[in-house]
């Protein structure tokens, strides 16, 4: 009960700032000009009765530092001290402070520009479904200094027919891959995939199919065409289903046409 | 504050509670003299701390203050001791006397002049 009634007068302190000042002043003063008044009758000078009274009243500031301390909270009220105090500085100075804000603004921006890469690259869940669970595999060789490396199609074989861990594996092989049109020859980027890898990332074809471990077998040279390659060469028509691309000069048949948002490089 | 100033400040609210029971209501001024009569060459009073004191001692409830016209019709603030306040004075006094009491055990003194000073 104690602390809330100390709580409750030092909030009321805070309100009541410059009135409860104006009373200590008062009382001071009351109290000095009393002791004055009592020195004189004890028969001192009146600069020596000014004096002893002084004196015997102790230092007047710290008392009075004391006293607003406690008076409220100090914190609060010396926070609210060193921004009035702040604000004045700078408004005397506009010439720092437009700098100050300048390098204020432009920090945040960047610190700003950061984040919406990070969260892009780093944070955003993966545009597939069950994100939190996929995982890369890579082979590594430390003692040729060998990371991120690519692994033999026979090696995954293994892996995905002995491996408990996951629930499937499927490959990708991201390759540099020359089209070659009626305007000429172009450079694009392909990649080939294992037949399980768009089922696995919950990834379907707005138009046409994926692949199946049949035609996988047989190797047959089927393609699934990006949604803006697909725009861009053909308008956006069905006719592009069945449609022959030469890349690497094999004619491939498109089968399926990935949804606009799947990355353009899946990793 | 230096160590002194902080020993005080536990016993001036004793000395000043003690002194508004026995006197009733009384100004900041007529409090210091009092306490300096009673003890004149024991304490060493710095006026000017009284008025933390007092103010700590309002918020705790343990006193009340009041404007009114002193003796030469001045304007002045008086202060009295509340309910609470001789409920904390008994406490101080028992924890001021259980004190005093342990360390003059612990001295080996006799109690002599020092005691009746409290009381």
């Amino acid at each position: 009960m104690s602390w809330a009634t100390v709580v409750a007068a030092r909030l009321r302190g805070l309100v009541e700032h410059k009135r409860l000042e104006r009373e200590l002043d008062e009382e001071v003063r009351f109290h000095v000009e009393m002791q004055i008044e009592d020195n004189l009758n004890a028969g001192m000078n009146p600069a020596e009765a000014r004096y002893a009274a002084m004196r015997s009243f102790g230092g007047l500031e710290p008392m009075k530092e004391t006293y607003r301390e406690q008076r409220t909270f100090a914190l609060v009220e010396a926070m609210a001290q060193d921004l009035r105090y702040g604000v004045r500085t700078l408004r005397k100075s506009p010439g720092f402070t437009i700098t100050a804000v300048a390098v204020l603004a432009l920090a945040i921006g960047a610190n700003t520009a950061m984040f919406s890469v990070l969260n892009g690259v780093l944070f955003r869940p993966l545009p597939y479904q069950s994100a939190e669970q996929l995982a890369m595999l890579w082979a590594e060789d430390p003692t040729q200094n060998l990371r991120e490396g690519r692994s033999a199609l026979w090696d995954v074989e293994q892996w995905r027919s002995q491996s408990q861990s996951f629930a499937d594996m499927a490959t990708f092989d991201a390759v540099s891959t020359v089209l070659t049109g009626a305007d000429g020859v172009e450079q694009i980027v392909g990649a080939s995939i294992s037949p399980n890898l768009l089922p696995l990332l919950g990834v379907r074809p707005v138009l046409g199919r994926s692949f199946s471990s049949e035609e996988a077998g047989q190797r047959q040279r089927l393609v699934l065409i990006s949604h803006r390659f697909w725009q861009a060469r053909f308008g956006g028509s069905r006719d592009a289903l069945g449609a022959t691309l030469v890349l690497n000069g094999l004619a491939c048949q498109i089968i399926g046409i990935l949804p606009a948002d799947f990355p353009e490089r899946p990793a | 504050m230096n160590d002194k100033a902080d020993v005080l400040q536990g016993t001036l609210i004793l000395l000043v509670l003690r002194t508004l029971e026995a006197l009733g209501p009384l100004h900041g001024y007529g409090i210091a003299r009092r306490i300096e009569q009673i003890s004149k060459e024991l304490l060493q009073l710095n006026q000017g701390t009284l008025y933390p004191a007092l103010l700590r001692m309002e918020q705790e409830g343990w006193i009340a203050s009041k404007w009114g016209a002193s003796e030469k019709n001045r304007k002045a603030r008086f202060y009295s001791i509340t309910a609470a306040g001789r409920r904390q004075l008994t406490k101080e006094t028992e924890d001021w006397r259980r004190m005093s009491t342990t360390i003059e055990l612990f001295l080996g003194f006799e109690p002599g002049s020092l005691a009746e000073e409290g009381g």
